[in-house]
C-alpha cells in the first residue's frame, strides 16, 4: 500500500470520529424536541401522570438534558448503548447484534444479484444497443424501477409461497429448526456452515430467496440504466475502435475492456445503496417479517424510544462511513489513474 | 479557510439544536392545538361560565346527530357492531341507552338543542374534532369524516378536523389540549367499572383527556354500584350508571370492533370469550388435522403483535398478557370462553361483611416448572414489586391497600374500598407471580424463560422471530394441555401472516388479521375463521374543560 494511501485511509478513518459524533448530537436533541413520549406512546390513556412519572425517574428521563446527553454520549465512546425505552428495556447492543446480522444477512444477497444482473443486462444492452434486446432490457429496467418494493413482494408471496409453496414467505429461518438453533453471531447462513448444520442452512437459503430478490429486483433498474449508458459511451472511444481494428474480439471488447471503466459510477452505486438499504430496507422487511434493523428503527421511532434511535444512528453512521471508505479505496484498485 | 467556516456553520448548527430541546417542553403542546385551557391536571371539576365550549345540551346534541349504523355500513361493510352503550354486550347490566334517549338518531333533537342554545345558520356552533390517522388503522379518517357530515347535516355546527400522530396524540389530550376527540378502549379486567368510570369518575376522567366530574349524580351512581356485593342489585345500579350516560355524555360510544382469529381445519379448541383470553391448553388436533410443523404435538400460532414486557408485574399489553396467562395462574381466572370465573392457584376465597377483606385459600402443592414451591407470600412480594415502577403496578395498587400471608396457603387482601367486582381484579397477570429469575426488587421485562405455574412454560424467545412454550410437568391444573408445544410466530405485516395460514405454513393466524384478509379466508374450504366480539371500543370524548 503506497504511503499516500495510507496517509489517506488514516485521515479519513480519524474524520469520522466527529462525523459521528455531529450526527448523534443531532439526533439526539432532535429526538428530545419531536412532541411525544415513549412512556404515554405505550401506554396510551391508560397509566396515571403519577405512574407515568415514576416511570420516567425510573428510566432516568426526569434528569436535565445535558445530564443525559453527557450520560448517552459516555455509552455510545464504551460501545455500551445503554438499555432501550420501550419493548422490554433491553439491552439495544443485544438488539442491534440481533437485527443487524439479519440486515446485513438480507442485503449481502440482494446487492450481489442486484451487480450481477444490473451489469449484465445493462452491458449487453449497450452492445446490442437499437437492436430489439435493447429495447426490451431498457423497458424491463424502467418497469422493475418503477413497481414499488413491498408490492413486488407481496406477489412474489402470493406467487411463489402460498399459491406454489416453493418458499417460506416469512422469516429466517423454519420454526422448529429454529428451536434447537445455536447462532453466536446471529449470522444464520455463516452459524450453520460452522456448525455444519445442513438442514438449517438449507432453511435459511430458502427464507432467503424471496425477500433477497425482491429487494434485488427493486433496485436492478438503477444499474441497468446506468451501466447500459456509460457502457455507450465507452464503446465509442478511440481506444475500443482501435481494439476492433486490432481483430479484439467483440464480447472481449465489451466485456473485459469496457465494462471495467464502467466500474467507477457502478462502484460510488453499489457504496450508497449498500449504506441506504441498511435501514431502507425496512419494507422489504415488513412485507416478509425479517427481524432486521429497518424494521427495528421504524418501530422505535414510532414509540420514541431515545437511546434505541440514536445508538442505532450512531451504527449507521459508522457503518456508511466504513462502506464509503472501502469504496474509496476500491477505486484505487480500479483505476490506476487514481492517486491519493 | 473554507473549512474553517464549514466548521463554524456546524458548530452553529448543533448549539442551535442544543438551545433548542433545553428550551423545550417535555410534552410539547400540538402547534395545531387549540389555545390549552385553565384548567390544571389536577382540576377536579369543569369550570363553569359562558366561555366554556361543552355544555351538557351541546353533548347532547352531538350525540343526537350521530348515526352508529351509517358508520359501520360506511367505512367497515356493516362489520363493526354499533355500540349504543360503554359496556359491552353479554353483561348482564347492559342497556343501550344511547339508543333509548337518542334513537339511532335525532336530527330534530340535535337542532333543537342547537338552536335553544342559540346558534343558527349565520353563527354556527364550530369545534376541533381530533384523531391519530394511524393508531386505530386506517378507517379512522373514514369514520372521522362520516362524523363530521353527520353532525355538519344539523346545518349548525362546522366541524374541523385535525389528526397528530400517536405520540403526540396522546400527550396532547393527557394535558387537556384537545376539546373533542376519539379513542379506543380496552378493558383490564372484566366488569362493568372498566367500561364507565375512566370516563366519568372525576378522578380517572382526568387522565383519559375528559376532565370531567359531577359530584351531585355520577359520581354517587358510580360508587354506589362499584361498591355493591350482590349480583342483582350491582347489575341495576350500573343501568342507571348507563343512562346517566346518555343523559350527561361524558363521552359517544361508537362502534365495537370485532377481532378474527383464523385456523385450519383440524384444528379445534378456540375459545376467546368476553375476557379476551386465548388459551393454549385447551387446543387439540383432530385425527385428520394437517399441522403446520408436520408434528401434532406443534401448533404454531401468529401474530402481529409484538412482545413489550413478560415481568408479571410490569407488563400492560393484550398479548403480554395473553403469555403470562398461559405460563402463569392468577388467583382466580375465567372458564376458556366464557366470563365464568373459577379457581386459579385460589381454591375459594371469603369476603368480610364491609365488603373490605377478601381471604383466599390456595389449592394445595403447587409447584413452579422448575420444581421450586409456590407459597402464599409471593402474594406478598408480588405486592411490593407494584411499586418498582412498572406500568401496570398502578392498576391493583388502586384496589388493593395492603397484603398479609398468614400461612403458606392463605392470603388475605385488605382493600381501598369495598368493590364488588374484586374477584375479577385478582384474575389480571398483575396477581401472576414472577418467577425466580426475575428479582424482587427489580423489573425484568425479558427473561430468558419462564419457568411459571401456568399450563405452559416459555422455553425460548427470539424477538422479532417466534417464542416457543412446552407444557408444564408440574402444572397444578386438571386442565393440562393437549398439545406439548406451542411456536408463537412474530409478524411484520397481516398480510403476510394470513398468506401463511391461507398454505398452512401456520396453524392459527391470530391478532391482528383485519377485517379485510379475514373476509378473504372465509371464502376458503381449508379455513375456519371465526369473530371473537373483543371487548374493543371506539368512542368520542368530551373535554369538558375546553374554553372557546
Amino acid at each position: 500500500m503506497s504511503s499516500s494511501l495510507r496517509r489517506f485511509l488514516i485521515t479519513r478513518l480519524i474524520l469520522t470520529i466527529p462525523m459521528i459524533w455531529i450526527m448523534i448530537t443531532l439526533v439526539f436533541f432532535i429526538m428530545h424536541v419531536l412532541p411525544g413520549d415513549p412512556i404515554r406512546s405505550q401506554l396510551g390513556p391508560k397509566g396515571t401522570p403519577e405512574q407515568i412519572a415514576v416511570i420516567r425517574e425510573r428510566l432516568g428521563l426526569d434528569r436535565p438534558i445535558m445530564v443525559q446527553y453527557g450520560d448517552f454520549l459516555w455509552k455510545t465512546i464504551t460501545l455500551d448503548f445503554g438499555n432501550a425505552l420501550t419493548q422490554g428495556e433491553r439491552r439495544i447492543k443485544d438488539e442491534l447484534g440481533e437485527r443487524l446480522p439479519a440486515t446485513i444477512e438480507l442485503t449481502i444477497p440482494a446487492m450481489t444479484i442486484t451487480a450481477f444482473v444490473g451489469i449484465s443486462l445493462g452491458a449487453y444492452a449497450a452492445k446490442r444497443r437499437k437492436k430489439p434486446e435493447d429495447y426490451g432490457i431498457r423497458v424491463f429496467s424502467i418497469i422493475i424501477y418503477s413497481i414499488p418494493v413491498f408490492f413486488l413482494g407481496l406477489i412474489f408471496q402470493i406467487i411463489f409461497s402460498v399459491n406454489l409453496g416453493w418458499f417460506p414467505s416469512a422469516g429466517r429461518i423454519d420454526p422448529l429448526l429454529l428451536v434447537t438453533f445455536d447462532s453466536p453471531t446471529n449470522f444464520y447462513v455463516l452459524d450453520s456452515i460452522l456448525t455444519r448444520n445442513w438442514p438449517a442452512l438449507i432453511s435459511c437459503l430458502q427464507h432467503l430467496v424471496l425477500p433477497s430478490v425482491t429487494l434485488a429486483l427493486a433496485l436492478t433498474g438503477v444499474y441497468i440504466r446506468l451501466t447500459r449508458v456509460n457502457m455507450i459511451e465507452i464503446l465509442q472511444t478511440d481506444f475500443i475502435t482501435a481494439g476492433r481494428a486490432r481483430g479484439i474480439p467483440e464480447r472481449m471488447l465489451v466485456y473485459s475492456h469496457a465494462l471495467r471503466n464502467t466500474f467507477i459510477p457502478i462502484l460510488t452505486l453499489i457504496g450508497l445503496e449498500f449504506a441506504i438499504l441498511l435501514a431502507g430496507a425496512v419494507l422489504t422487511e415488513t412485507t416478509f417479517s425479517w427481524p432486521g434493523i429497518g424494521l427495528y428503527l421504524v418501530r422505535r421511532i414510532e414509540l420514541r424510544d431515545y437511546t434505541a434511535v440514536t445508538a442505532t444512528i450512531a451504527v449507521f453512521a459508522f457503518f456508511v462511513a466504513i462502506i464509503s471508505l472501502l469504496m474509496d479505496i476500491l477505486y484505487a484498485f480500479v483505476d490506476p489513474r487514481i492517486r491519493y | 479557510m473554507k473549512s474553517k467556516k464549514i466548521f463554524v456553520v456546524l458548530s452553529l448548527v448543533i448549539m442551535a439544536s442544543m438551545l433548542l430541546s433545553a428550551c423545550a417542553q417535555p410534552t410539547a403542546a400540538p402547534t395545531e392545538a387549540p389555545a390549552p385551557t385553565e384548567a390544571p391536571a389536577v382540576a377536579t371539576e369543569a369550570p363553569a361560565g359562558p366561555q366554556q365550549i361543552w355544555t351538557k345540551e351541546l353533548r347532547q346534541a352531538v350525540a343526537a346527530s350521530i348515526d352508529r349504523e351509517a358508520i359501520v355500513d360506511r367505512v367497515f361493510q356493516g362489520r363493526n357492531i354499533p355500540a349504543y352503550s360503554s359496556v359491552p354486550e353479554g353483561y348482564a347490566s347492559m342497556k343501550e341507552s344511547f339508543l333509548d334517549k337518542y334513537g339511532t338518531r335525532d336530527l330534530q333533537m340535535a337542532k333543537d338543542l342547537l338552536t335553544a342554545a342559540g346558534y343558527t345558520a349565520d353563527n354556527k356552533f364550530a369545534f376541533d374534532l381530533w384523531y391519530p390517522p394511524e393508531h386505530y388503522g386506517v378507517e379512522t379518517a373514514d369514520v372521522m369524516q362520516v362524523v363530521k357530515e353527520q353532525v355538519e347535516e344539523t346545518g349548525l355546527i362546522t366541524v374541523n378536523l385535525q389528526s397528530q400522530n400517536w405520540a403526540e396524540y396522546v400527550d396532547s389530550f393527557v394535558a387537556g389540549s384537545l376539546p373533542f376527540f376519539i379513542l379506543g378502549w380496552f378493558p383490564d379486567f372484566v366488569d362493568e367499572e372498566t367500561w364507565t368510570s375512566p370516563w366519568a369518575d372525576c378522578e380517572q376522567s382526568k387522565g383519559n383527556g375528559g376532565f370531567y366530574c359531577d359530584k351531585e349524580k355520577m359520581q354517587p351512581a358510580l360508587e354506589a354500584a362499584r361498591s355493591e356485593t350482590d349480583a342483582a342489585k350491582r347489575a341495576d345500579l350500573w343501568g342507571q350508571v348507563q343512562d346517566l350516560y346518555a343523559e350527561d355524555v361524558p363521552m359517544i360510544p361508537l362502534f365495537w370492533e370485532p377481532e378474527f382469529i383464523s385456523s385450519r381445519k383440524g384444528v379445534e379448541g378456540i375459545a376467546i370469550g368476553a375476557p379476551f383470553e386465548f388459551n393454549y391448553n385447551v387446543l387439540s388436533f383432530s385425527d385428520d388435522a394437517v399441522p403446520a410443523s408436520g408434528d401434532k404435538n406443534t401448533i404454531i400460532i401468529g401474530t402481529t403483535d409484538e412482545v413489550n414486557s413478560l415481568d408479571p408485574q410490569d407488563a400492560y399489553s393484550t398479548h403480554d398478557w395473553e403469555i403470562l396467562k398461559n405460563t402463569g395462574t392468577a388467583l382466580l381466572r375465567y372458564k376458556p370462553g366464557t366470563a365464568e370465573i373459577i379457581p386459579g392457584t385460589a381454591e375459594s376465597y371469603t369476603v368480610s361483611d364491609d365488603g373490605l377483606t377478601y381471604t383466599f385459600k390456595l389449592f394445595p402443592s403447587i409447584k413452579y416448572a422448575d420444581g421450586t414451591d409456590f407459597k402464599a407470600s409471593e402474594y406478598v412480594t408480588m405486592f411490593n414489586r407494584w411499586s418498582l415502577g412498572g406500568q401496570v403496578g398502578f392498576l391493583p395498587l388502586t384496589y388493593v391497600e395492603s397484603v398479609e400471608a398468614p400461612d403458606d396457603m392463605t392470603v388475605v387482601y385488605k382493600l381501598t374500598g369495598s368493590y364488588g367486582f374484586f374477584p375479577a381484579i385478582v384474575a389480571m397477570a398483575p396477581f401472576i407471580p414472577a418467577t425466580a429469575e426475575i428479582p424482587d426488587d427489580a423489573l425484568l421485562q425479558i427473561p430468558t424463560k419462564i419457568d411459571g405455574i401456568g399450563p405452559y412454560k416459555m422455553v425460548s424467545y427470539d424477538p422479532g422471530q417466534q417464542m416457543v412454550l412446552e407444557a408444564n410437568p408440574n402444572y397444578f391444573g386438571a386442565d393440562k394441555p393437549f398439545i406439548e408445544r406451542v411456536i408463537v410466530k412474530y409478524y411484520a405485516d397481516p398480510t403476510t401472516m394470513s398468506g401463511a395460514v391461507e398454505s398452512g405454513q401456520i396453524d392459527i393466524a391470530w391478532r391482528i388479521l383485519g377485517p379485510t384478509e379475514a373476509t378473504r379466508l372465509s371464502a376458503l374450504p381449508e379455513l375456519t375463521v371465526s369473530t371473537v366480539n373483543a371487548p374493543a371500543l371506539r368512542y368520542l370524548v368530551f373535554n369538558v374543560t375546553s374554553m372557546k
